[in-house]
């Protein structure tokens, strides 16, 4: 489906009061200030998926999945550059950060720390959404891999890639120099019920 | 002296309770799902309960519906990420007697707790 300049204004705002929801939280958690990008929205088809390396880069993330479904279904992913995530979880833990940029380096307790801030945030996100619509999801187990987007894409199931939205966002939290991006992967039907949702919740 | 029972399948999480409420003179039990922390509470008797709501086994909502069944009459917290007001709404119907966002807060949880375990106070 295409999405018109209105209904790609509302969905922008929408994912923008989430992820400032996301950021507060965030900023609480790190102590320090947060600064946000307008959410950029991309629509792809789903059998293009790998365009989304000409978005994001081939680069390897820290990323924490957690699916959602109900009165929309999809993939919501948290994701983290190798260096952004190392800072962050010494920022959360107390540890010193590595500074090799690479996450080869994690051990389960990163992986934990860093699937528990992700979750967070998405839920921050979602749950932000879900309270502007009067509608609810349910969430399944979040999850932590490290992986190219494309990559994530590609796993987050062929029925939600019949069109792909990528809301993204970034995240920049000033002091630490961490940077974070949010997407958000529905299929065709699941991004026409939200959008029908969003023009209910103006009208 | 106060006995809270943290179920959540976070060690990292549990972590944070746990030194928040420590710090407060609590004793902690853990449990990292609500299956074990059913057995926890026939063993231990806590005096107040935090429950997380997703988890593997047995979910916080699965664990709010057991103690009702059981008609256990511990005071119990949902601690989550799920910020939706449904959710909220669905556990307080299901007897939560409070509901908390994460990360967890010393400055909500242990009010939280204190009213639960003195109401009126």
């Amino acid at each position: 489906m295409d999405l018109n300049t209105d209904e790609l204004d509302a969905l922008r705002e929408l994912v923008n009061i989430g992820v400032g929801k996301a950021a507060g939280i965030l900023s609480e958690m790190t102590g320090s200030r947060i600064e946000l990008s307008i959410p950029v929205i991309h629509l792809i088809r789903g059998d293009q998926y790998t365009e989304i390396e000409a978005v994001l880069g081939e680069e390897q993330y820290a990323a924490v999945r957690l699916g959602f479904e109900g009165a929309f279904t999809g993939t919501a992913f948290s994701i983290f550059p190798a260096n952004s995530a190392d800072i962050l979880i010494a920022a959360i833990t107390g540890d010193e950060p590595d500074h090799s940029g690479s996450l080869a380096h994690f051990h389960s307790i990163h992986a934990e720390t860093l699937m528990e801030v992700g979750n967070i945030l998405i839920n921050g996100v979602m749950g932000s959404i879900t309270n502007i619509l009067g509608t609810r999801l349910i969430y399944t187990l979040p999850s932590y891999s490290e992986e190219p987007v494309a990559r994530l894409i590609q796993e987050a199931g062929s029925d939600q890639r019949e069109n792909i939205i990528v809301a993204q966002t970034r995240m920049f939290i000033h002091n630490l120099n961490i940077e974070g991006k949010i997407l958000l992967i529905m299929g065709g039907r699941s991004l026409d019920i939200l959008v029908r949702k969003i023009q209910e919740a103006r009208d | 002296m106060t006995t809270v029972l943290i179920i959540d399948d976070s060690s990292f999480q549990r972590t944070i309770i746990r030194k928040t409420l420590k710090n407060e003179g609590f004793v902690c039990i853990e449990a990292s799902n609500g299956r074990v922390g059913l057995h926890l509470i026939e063993d231990e008797r806590p005096d107040i309960i935090i429950v997380d709501l997703l988890m593997p086994d047995m979910d916080g909502t699965e664990f709010l519906t057991a103690i009702r069944e059981k008609e256990i009459a511990i005071p119990v917290i949902v601690l989550t990420s799920d910020i939706q007001d449904a959710t909220r709404e669905n556990c307080i119907r299901l007897g939560a007697s409070s509901f908390l966002n994460k990360p967890a807060r010393a400055d909500e949880l242990i009010p939280a707790i204190r009213l639960l375990l003195h109401p009126g106070e």
